[in-house]
């Protein structure tokens, strides 16, 4: 085992700016973008809406999901359709998803917004987003289960799919009652 | 008083000469970026620009202050304002809080003053993470990083993890070891300004009172923004975040210790 090399130093550090090797939470789609990809030639209409403590206590019954805030970041494709952006934790940082359901509450695709890569992407790999292709509310949508989990990203892969399941349930009892 | 990232950063490395020089080099730049974007006190940082921004103002921040931004915005809103890193009297005193509204490509939309914005806490933790990383990109494999007690060690460092009781200072609790995990305490008992970023929404007192919350995680930015919400929320109303992180926590007030999850860990 090598020596351990130990320096402290107060934190009045030379003003040298670094073009730093660590990296950035990127942006792979903006909302626009995301919106134009997955509903193409549709116009979306933001929707306004906040979960009554009813609504939500529902969500968690239905999903068994925490639902950690009433309001919702949705619109209405005027082709059919709804668009979903949520944010999840990983395991060091944070994910932005957005979700496309069809008119009846099917997935039709989820994309990976803004997701720092350090530790490896493997959650924005086409494989394992297709998985959830054609899932509604009924479907278990469990890790290893019918969702195949990525050894290393579990709790990304967890709380994506956790995610996906609490916006399926908010359009089964909510949105699709608009 | 010192600037709030000039509290002692200790960098250690599993490895020496030249090569662990550089790597620390690196990592103390890191930190020093941290700083420089995200210090109140200095006045170019993107915090202290955020601080003058009128209400509406749309604002380009570097990645990491927006990162930063993010997922204290996510920790307000689901700590239901109890995390508040703004410190703001509107929310104190019963108001909605308002926070930011985060956009793509590092942007964000200030949606009401935040004059006292203070990513303080979770600012560190984040400056020991990107501190890790740097000196993993160095091609370290194994060290420890400890930014005033926001504590993380990675590779197969296992760093013993001892807690000072807030209440009696010279009693001090060995909790196991820390190993690819981070660690930080948020305590009441001996922050002069008597609660600083830890002023609980809407009035309500912290639920440890002068005790201590400690968290481990993942990240250290994760570990210091649940300590702070342990702190406010106590164990139980913050179990299903700490669940959600993978965290565990342990809640030192009253002459109790309560940890919830996993964490004492022995060697």
């Amino acid at each position: 085992v090598a020596t351990t090399l130990s320096r402290i130093a107060l934190t009045a550090l030379p003003a040298a700016v670094i073009g730093s090797t660590s990296g950035y939470a990127v942006t792979y789609l903006t909302v626009e973008e995301a919106q134009a990809a997955m509903f193409p030639g549709a116009r979306l209409e933001p929707v306004s809406i906040t979960l009554t403590p009813a609504q939500r206590r529902s969500i968690e019954k239905a999903s068994g999901i925490h639902v950690r805030q009433p309001t919702l970041q949705v619109w209405r494709a005027d082709t059919g359709g709804w668009f979903f952006v949520d944010q999840v934790i990983g395991k060091h940082e944070f994910i932005t998803y957005a979700l496309a359901l069809s008119n009846e509450g099917a997935v039709r695709s989820v994309e990976i917004l803004d997701y720092r890569e350090t530790y490896g992407g493997e959650i924005r790999s086409e494989k394992w987003r297709d998985q959830f292709v054609g899932k509604t509310e009924t479907a278990p949508l469990k890790l290893d289960r019918d969702i195949k989990n990525i050894s290393g990203a579990t709790l990304s892969c967890r709380n994506v799919t956790d995610g996906i399941k609490r916006l399926l349930a908010t359009h089964a009892l909510v949105l699709s009652k608009l | 008083l010192r600037p709030w990232l000039g509290t002692f950063v200790e960098i250690r490395v599993a490895a020496n000469g030249a090569h662990a020089e550089r790597a620390i080099e690196a990592g103390f730049a890191a930190i020093s970026l941290v700083h420089e974007k995200m210090s109140p006190l200095v006045s170019a940082s993107d915090v202290s620009r955020l601080r003058r921004s009128a209400t509406g103002g749309v604002l380009q921040l570097h990645p990491w202050t927006w990162e930063v931004l993010s997922v204290a915005q996510l920790f307000a809103a689901w700590s239901n304002g109890e995390f508040d890193p703004t410190l703001s009297r509107r929310a104190r005193d019963g108001g909605n809080w308002y926070g930011f509204e985060i956009l793509s490509s590092n942007r964000v939309c200030v949606r009401g003053p935040v004059p006292d914005l203070d990513l303080g806490g979770i600012a560190k933790g984040f400056a020991v993470d990107r501190a890790v990383d740097a000196l993993r990109v160095e091609g370290i494999e194994s060290g420890a990083v400890n930014a005033g007690g926001d504590l993380r060690a990675f590779g197969s460092v296992a760093q013993p993890l001892a807690i000072r009781d807030p209440q009696t200072p010279s009693q001090i609790y060995h909790l196991g070891i820390l190993q690819d995990e981070a660690v930080a305490t948020s305590t009441n008992a001996t922050d002069p300004r008597g609660g600083g970023r830890l002023l609980r929404a809407r009035g309500r007192r912290l639920w440890i009172g002068r005790g201590s919350a400690s968290v481990r995680a993942a990240s250290c930015m994760m570990a210091d923004a649940l300590c702070k919400v342990v702190a406010a929320m106590g164990p139980k109303g913050a179990q299903s975040l700490l669940e959600m992180c993978d965290a565990s926590a342990m809640v030192l007030t009253r002459g109790e210790m309560i940890s919830i999850g996993n964490f004492h860990r022995a060697a």
